[in-house]
């Protein structure tokens, strides 16, 4: 049982210097993302893709698979965006499937828990590919898991939709087979700096605090890019750890600057405990943005009357406006499930795999999207094999349920999907951005904290 | 703004470094185990916290004791049912241990859902020097200090403590003059492991809202590192090393934020753990001794 002190003080200096060295590299600027596509191999096998089809024909079944984790860290979200993807499925194949040039084709998605481990999560991709010969992929959950995936589907020529994932660096490797369904994580909080400019001119100041993480640091990154592009001051821009235990130093310092705006670049559990703290500091301001966690149910039960006001970008709410009718307006085609009927198919997947009936979210629809942007391609290119889907892709323009698709070629990004802007108002969460989708008005500018801590509401 | 409430803020965080920390330098002191499953047992005490507010309405610092009689039973169900069958094979205990915190968090997930979850607890707060601080997380700060000394005083004028101490230095030497090693390793296990869920509850007036479970995992790599720093198995030490570590995380984000550095809390975190180091090459034996 006795282990030997020298073994001891060999571990203990060792994770000092593992933690040390991380802590470094942490406070280094990112590397350049490089621009070219580092993996040469991009030819399909020959196995692939001709399980259920004939060349240049309609498959019998279109077979998407997925390394989606439903377990480990990313259990809540992975689960979600299944459930949303699985929502799409059971509606195109209890319709009789998808119309494929006049024929009916069911859909099939294959989907195995990754654990939110990268290295499970390569496994069960390439797995997919080449046992389960699956025609198409969607991402997991997670920047880093989409990324580390994403060479996979690009060796083997396989299109790879990318769900729940937002870092930009995924789509700046220059793959070809791996494609944005949602706006990419730079670009989050330019809608609240549009709103918030547009409703008040005379703002000037913006502090940004961001997660040590990826996604984070292009949250943060995009949004000072674009207030500085507006014209606003950024009196603030302060990194804090992934797992923070007290914010307070950084939000000392929020509060020494006095910024108009305060806009924290958070994911879940630190998005709550910013606010918790800056409630705790009374650091006020006109308007209090954070991205991911007041898009979660728990944020208003855990913060109360202190999550009134506050904002955040949304990829989808169920308060959004698209409608096939819009989609007529705009001369473009609707795809897919509406709304209603989408949010009933969640419902029922919720239920029988998870027990309850929940309502889906934004990482549900995004799921839901990517299935949906495949299938789109499928029609359209009467074909499975993901050069002519890729091929019918980007010459689409179509709205589904979630907002609008156009694929921009260069990027491989969504370039027609605009996020929207939600704020907890009276402990519900409202669409207040932009006019034509929302489903609230936005209150501006936000209560104080000593108004909250009086009761008041935000609405 | 003067320097002085970082060095407050890194004070009461440091507080509850250094009790969630005291159970697993007690363990490593005196059994010489590794217990990865330390943060797991962190996220037990802060989801004992959660249920017992949100479900029955008992406040944090009654609910510690609660937290506090479970991870007794189960830290000596731990040595009685993991550390004592594998005895001498130390790889063994620290692969199971490791399964063990990888089985709580997964148990956890299937109780609790793997949503983040938190409550809310308030009852004022006092300004002191420009920084409000909440009296739940200052009388957090201050049941840290009193349950360190308490255990500190345990240690020293009681049997078992001296007989702990004893086994600390000389195992083999304890066992000579009578003392019943394997009682002092059970006690030990069930007591370092008490303080670890009691510090868990302790911390979720930190972070209220962040209760999750998988949320153990930076509590064990910083806890094997404050304990060590501190001296393994002292108590003391231990806390004071706790303190170091939260004032050097504050302090140093904001001289670095003075000094122009574009990412302060990294390199505060670097400075501290860089700090941590030179103690251990000065002091392989930590600050303190037990």
């Amino acid at each position: 049982m006795a282990v030997s002190k020298t073994l001891l003080a060999v571990i203990a200096v060792v994770a000092v210097l593992l933690i040390g060295v991380g802590a470094w590299l942490a406070s280094q600027p990112p590397a350049q993302a490089p621009t070219t596509t580092p993996i040469t191999t991009a030819q399909p096998t020959s196995s692939q893709q001709t399980s259920t089809m004939q060349t240049g024909e309609c498959p019998d079944e279109v077979v998407i698979g997925t390394a989606m984790p439903i377990s480990g860290r990313y259990a809540a979200e992975g689960q979600y965006s299944l459930w949303g993807a699985l929502a799409v499925v059971n509606w195109f194949n209890d319709n009789g499937g998808l119309d494929c040039g006049g024929k009916k084709v069911k859909v099939k998605l294959i989907y195995r828990d990754s654990e939110s481990k990268l290295e499970l999560a390569q496994s069960i991709t390439e797995s997919l590919i080449t046992q389960d010969k699956v025609h198409f992929l969607l991402s997991p959950y997670g920047s880093d898991l989409a990324l580390g995936v994403s060479p996979i589907a690009e060796k083997y020529g396989v299109l790879m939709a990318v769900v729940g994932a937002a870092s930009d660096r995924i789509f700046q490797q220059g793959f070809k087979y791996v494609i944005g369904v949602a706006a990419p994580a730079s670009q989050y909080m330019i809608p609240v700096l549009d709103m918030v400019v547009k409703t008040d001119p005379t703002v000037k100041k913006v502090a940004i605090l961001y997660r040590d993480s990826e996604f984070n640091r292009q949250v943060a990154e995009g949004a000072k890019a674009y207030a500085e592009k507006l014209g606003l001051q950024v009196v603030v821009y302060e990194v804090y750890p992934s797992s923070p235990k007290d914010l307070t130093p950084q939000i000392l310092k929020v509060k020494q600057a006095a910024p108009d705006v305060i806009i924290v670049a958070s994911h879940f559990a630190d998005g709550q405990l910013a606010v918790q703290q800056l409630a705790e500091q009374k650091v006020d301001a006109k308007l209090i943005a954070l991205s991911v966690a007041p898009l979660v149910p728990d944020f208003y039960k855990a913060l109360g009357a202190k999550a009134e006001c506050v904002v955040g970008p949304s990829h989808w709410e169920p308060g959004v406006k698209y409608t096939p009718d819009l989609a007529k307006q705009r001369n473009v085609e609707w795809f897919g499930p509406t709304k209603e009927e989408f949010i009933e198919y969640f419902r029922k997947i919720a239920k029988q795999m998870g027990g309850h009936e929940v309502d889906p979210g934004y990482h549900a629809a995004w799921g839901a999207k990517g299935v949906l942007t495949i299938l789109y391609g499928v029609q359209k290119a009467m074909s499975a094999k993901s050069d002519k889907v890729l091929d019918a892709l980007q010459n689409a323009r179509f709205m589904t349920f979630f907002g609008e698709f156009k694929l921009d070629p260069t990027t491989n990004l969504n370039v027609a999907h605009s996020m929207v802007v939600i704020q907890w108002q009276g402990g519900n969460r409202y669409v207040v951005w932009p006019a034509v989708v929302a489903d609230g008005k936005l209150l501006y500018p936000s209560l104080t904290w000593d108004e909250k801590a009086a009761g008041k509401l935000c609405k | 703004m003067d320097i002085t409430p970082y060095f407050l803020t890194g004070i009461i965080i440091g507080s509850i470094y250094g009790l969630t920390t005291l159970g697993l330098s007690l363990i490593f002191g005196v059994l010489r185990v590794a217990n990865v499953a330390h943060g797991a047992f962190i996220m037990i005490g802060a989801y004992i916290a959660y249920t017992a507010f949100v479900a029955l309405a008992i406040p944090p610092f009654a609910s510690s004791l609660l937290a506090f009689a479970i991870g007794i039973a189960a830290g000596y169900l731990v040595y009685a049912g993991v550390i004592k069958r594998l005895g001498k094979a130390e790889l063994n205990i620290l692969v199971a241990l490791f399964a063990l915190g990888a089985l709580l968090a997964e148990v956890a997930r299937l109780i609790w859902g793997p949503d983040f979850v938190g409550y809310r607890w308030t009852i004022g707060s006092v300004e002191v020097a420009g920084l409000q601080i909440e009296l739940t997380k200052l009388i957090g700060a201050i049941l840290a200090l009193m349950i360190t000394i308490a255990l500190e005083l345990v240690l020293r004028w009681t049997y078992f403590g001296r007989a702990v101490r004893a086994v600390v230095q000389d195992p083999v030497g304890a066992m000579v003059v009578g003392v019943n090693v394997d009682r002092v390793f059970a006690f030990s296990s069930a007591l370092g492991i008490g303080i670890t869920t009691l510090g868990g509850v302790f911390l979720t007036l930190f972070i209220p809202v962040g209760i999750n479970p998988y949320m153990g995992g930076p509590y064990t790599l910083m806890g094997f590192v404050i304990a060590v720093m501190g001296g393994l198995g002292s108590v003391a030490g231990t806390y004071v090393a706790g303190l170091l570590f939260g004032v050097f995380e504050s302090v140093g984000f904001y001289l670095f934020s003075l000094a122009g550095f574009a990412e302060p809390s990294q390199m505060a975190l670097f400075l501290a753990f860089v700090m941590l180091l030179l103690i251990l090459l000065l002091r392989p034996t930590g600050l303190f001794r037990i």
